[in-house]
């Protein structure tokens, strides 16, 4: 049983990493917009078919 | 009387093949009977679309799901040449070398769909020289990379030509970085508190479960340690407030949750040291988490519906014409570059970028933006002039003395800014019974303190009033209303209904009268003409003399009989010496003989009130009059809102005839009709009526709107209006409205259904806890469960939100 005095520990390291993951990605922006990219998923990335472009 | 092409449908439910709006005067392409559209600026962005095969986009629509609704599009008529100026590149293009582009960033309006996001991310594909375009949606940011020549006034251009009036950016991030550091501050205090409670519960859990000795002891004080960052980091802004409140003398929500908070980490850690093993730091960092993540949710509901409108006005009005004195010429510039002492060119229909003083040239002005008049003022060398007033008259020369934030509408949007951001979570009956409530547990809990430590020890004072604490915190008020109002927010937004506040709800709920403005309100506004008559005919076309002189005017009559002549087919003439003068009508010389077109005089009551003459050298030649129909559905939806117990009254400035005449047609009785009133005699009407409703035009009727206890623009530009009004309706139409009340009604009801439950429960664990029944660690676990309870029964809300959010997923 005395093996949680590792394992403990170690499982709270491992969680602290994750916290530290989360606060470096919120820094970063990551979190910043929630609302498009899970929109741009629902679009497809094909060039339009009759698309003409603007040449002025 | 001639008949004029343009159909008037009240009966068919057309719509704008581009917006879905339903289409009262129907626009078409010539040659297409397919496609119906209800302006001029959905048919624009129409054909813009199709001649570049784009129409994909009304397929988008169908497909995702929409986060606002919106109205149909105003046409776009800027050029945003000053964006081309190399003091404008300097501030707002970001180069990159490597590549050799270069990448500006816009605010963009009317953002609202899926579709939008399709087409704007689509522009490389249809716009020579753009390499990428990245839209934000929540916070409406477009990120174009172009290569290095193209002109940026070109792909702003071709922007607003879709439909998205764009705002560029300065590209060292400056409105919005304020906003992104407090969300992700949030962010962070909630990731950890969500992190440590839930690995104290993992903790917790086990001596929950029995576990005894040694080990629980020590897993006890890793329970302590890891409440140490919720402790001190993330609970911080509740102690900030219930400090603030408490220098105040204010009660507030957040005292008796901080008061919980340190007495059961207090008497947690005390606890534990002296060898027990029970630990209540679980149930505080899940409060302090739940408590955490609702306000966040209701913080970004606020924001959504109102900052993506609002923040458009920061970015003020674009273009300036500003005297350089090295070229002496007058040259476009980017209205945020003006300094003090500027001298700058208003053009007539141009909005002033900036507060000053005319130097040269006179004219008049419609300040409605600022006093709620939109009667044209008269202006003279030496008279000021305010950002974002609109230039009617003549061009004027103007030295600039206040620029953005120091204008007058810049200290007006700041200070709108601020009021918002310091509102505490809670509608004001609720705040009256948190209150009541707050100040009732500290009064109890001292009461079984002493009576406990006087019957029996310290002890169990401590302990039993330790438990009621924990078990009285107020989470259904704490938690549960953000959380409603949040949803409601949300709701109305998608809905097109944008409220300032959270506490407009109740003031909707609780208000007795609706007063209605007539003109755009109950009517659609647009003067549109109802019988012509020709008492002379001469060479010329009496259409095309009048479609000629109005092409000039900036008045809603002329603009209005600008748009349906021209829509009919008129032939322009050249006009010398054209002179408007507000309340004279305009004048003009075309080919030698003078014109005017005026109210007619003579005999008042002959004519009704909105009927003009065109008059030749002071001859009389043509009547027409003009008609403001009501709204189609109108009389129901007024009748609607006397079901919901509002009672309906019509407020204008308009002739008792031309009331009654509206008033009859939607069903609000004579008493409840006021006509010929002036702004003053609304502003005095309204503040004798206590709880009263006014909806009307946000520029028009902005004092009226402010009085009132709730004020509705349901027109008008959204700056404007918001700074009156406290909630803007995006759609035309009274539905919206009907919509607001009825929510308003039901998420009032939700909270209340909230409150009962929280004070049943309270008023049973108060007692229990004073008897000694429960102890401070069951507390702690009846706490949370109570938390889960009143979160779960506000979801799943009143069968009216639930019908309202199903409805709005369909039909939008």
């Amino acid at each position: 049983m005395s093996i949680i005095y590792v394992l403990a520990p170690l499982a709270l390291l491992l969680g602290l990493s994750a916290v530290i993951a989360f606060l470096w990605a919120v820094n970063k922006g990551q979190f910043d917009d929630m609302e498009t990219p899970a929109n741009r998923m629902l679009l497809e990335d094909e060039p339009i078919q009759n698309a003409k472009m603007y040449t002025q | 009387m001639e008949d004029l092409k343009h159909t008037h449908t009240s009966k068919t439910a057309l719509q704008c093949s581009h917006c879905g709006e339903k289409v009262v005067t129907e626009f078409k392409n010539h040659d297409d009977e397919e496609h119906v559209f209800c302006c001029t600026g959905c048919r624009a962005v129409f054909n813009i679309l199709a001649s570049k095969g784009l129409e994909e986009y009304y397929d988008m629509k169908e497909k995702g799901p929409i986060f606002k609704a919106r109205g149909p599009i105003k046409e776009n008529k800027e050029n945003f040449r000053y964006m081309d100026s190399s003091e404008f590149e300097e501030e707002f293009v970001q180069y990159n070398s490597e590549t050799g582009t270069k990448t500006v960033r816009f605010y963009l309006e009317g953002i609202h769909c899926l579709a939008c996001l399709w087409l704007l991310e689509k522009l490389p594909e249809f716009k020579k020289g753009i390499t990428q375009s990245r839209l934000e949606m929540s916070d409406s940011v477009l990120s174009v990379t172009m290569e290095k020549n193209v002109f940026i006034s070109d792909v702003a251009k071709e922007i607003a030509d879709l439909g998205y009036p764009p705002h560029p950016l300065a590209s060292k991030g400056d409105l919005e970085s304020f906003e992104i550091k407090e969300n992700r501050k949030d962010l962070s205090r909630i990731g950890v508190a969500a992190f440590c409670s839930m690995n104290i519960m993992l903790y917790a859990v086990s001596i929950y479960g029995g576990a005894e000795g040694a080990l629980a002891h020590q897993f006890a004080w890793v329970t302590v340690v890891l409440s140490l960052p919720v402790l001190f980091y993330s609970a911080i802004p509740f102690y900030k407030s219930a400090w603030s409140t408490l220098k105040k003398g204010t009660p507030s929500i957040d005292q008796p949750v901080v008061l919980a908070i340190l007495v059961g980490s207090l008497s947690g850690v005390i606890d534990i040291w002296n060898g027990k093993v029970d630990t209540y730091f679980d149930s505080l960092s899940v409060l302090v988490f739940l408590l955490l993540f609702s306000r966040y949710i209701l913080k970004k509901a606020q924001k959504k519906g109102l900052d993506s409108s609002l923040a458009g006005s920061f970015f003020g009005n674009g273009l300036a014409h500003r005297f350089n004195s090295d070229t002496g010429q007058f040259e476009d510039i980017y209205s945020r570059f003006l300094k003090v002492g500027d001298n700058i060119k208003v053009m007539p229909g141009e909005i002033f970028p900036a507060d000053g003083d005319i130097t040269k040239g006179q004219t008049s002005a419609d300040l409605s933006l600022l006093s709620g008049e939109s009667t044209p003022i008269n202006m003279f060398p030496g008279t000021p002039v305010f950002n974002g007033t609109v230039n009617l008259g003549n061009p004027v020369e103007v030295r600039v003395s206040y620029v953005g934030q120091d204008s007058r509408l810049g200290q007006i949007l700041e200070k709108i800014q601020q009021d918002r951001s310091e509102k505490s979570p809670l509608l004001s009956t609720v705040d009256r019974l948190a209150h009541q409530f707050i100040v009732a547990i500290f009064i109890i809990s001292a009461f079984v303190l002493g009576i406990n430590w006087y019957l029996y020890d310290g002890a169990i004072a401590i302990t039993r009033t330790l438990s009621l604490v924990i078990v009285t915190c107020p989470c259904a008020l704490a938690l549960a209303t953000p959380l409603a109002l949040s949803r409601s927010l949300n709701l109305a937004a998608k809905a097109g209904i944008i409220i300032k506040t959270f506490d407009v709800l109740e003031r909707v709920a609780r208000s007795k009268s609706i007063l209605f403005d007539k003109t755009g309100t109950i009517t659609y506004g647009t003067l549109s003409i109802d019988g012509w008559k020709d008492l002379h005919q001469g060479e010329l076309s009496s259409k095309d003399i009048i479609y000629s002189l109005e092409k000039f005017s900036n008045h809603p009559i002329g603009k209005s009989l600008t748009q349906q002549l021209g829509d009919e087919g008129v032939n322009e003439l050249p006009v010398s010496d054209f002179i408007e003068r507000s309340g004279l009508g305009v004048s003009g010389t075309i080919n030698g003989i003078s014109y005017q077109i005026k109210k007619i005089e003579g005999k008042t009551g002959s004519y009704p009130t909105n009927t003009i003459g065109l008059y030749g050298d002071e001859k009389l030649l043509t009547i027409v009059s003009l008609k403001d129909t009501p709204r189609h559905n109108a009389k129901r939806l007024i009748q609607k809102l006397k079901d919901l117990g509002k009672a309906a009254f019509i407020l204008s400035g308009d002739s008792k005839q031309n009331v009654a005449r509206i008033g009859s047609a939607v069903g609000i009785e004579t008493e409840k009709q006021f006509s010929e009133f002036s702004p003053e005699d609304k502003h005095e009407l309204i503040s004798q009526m206590p709880d009263v409703m006014m909806v009307g035009d946000g520029a028009n009727d902005a004092m009226a709107l402010q009085k009132a206890n709730v004020g509705v623009a349901v027109s008008g530009s959204v700056e404007v209006s918001l700074r009156a009004a406290d909630v803007y309706l995006t759609t035309p139409g009274l539905e919206p409205l009907t919509n607001l009340v009825e929510l308003s009604n039901q998420t009032l009801k939700l909270i209340k259904r909230n409150l009962v439950i929280s004070v049943v429960y309270n008023l049973l664990g108060a007692t229990l806890a004073a008897l000694g029944y429960i102890t401070p660690l069951s507390a702690a676990i009846l706490m949370p469960i109570s938390s889960f309870t009143v979160l779960f029964t506000t979801l799943y809300g009143t069968k009216w939100l639930r019908h309202f959010v199903r409805q709005s997923e369909v039909t939008l």
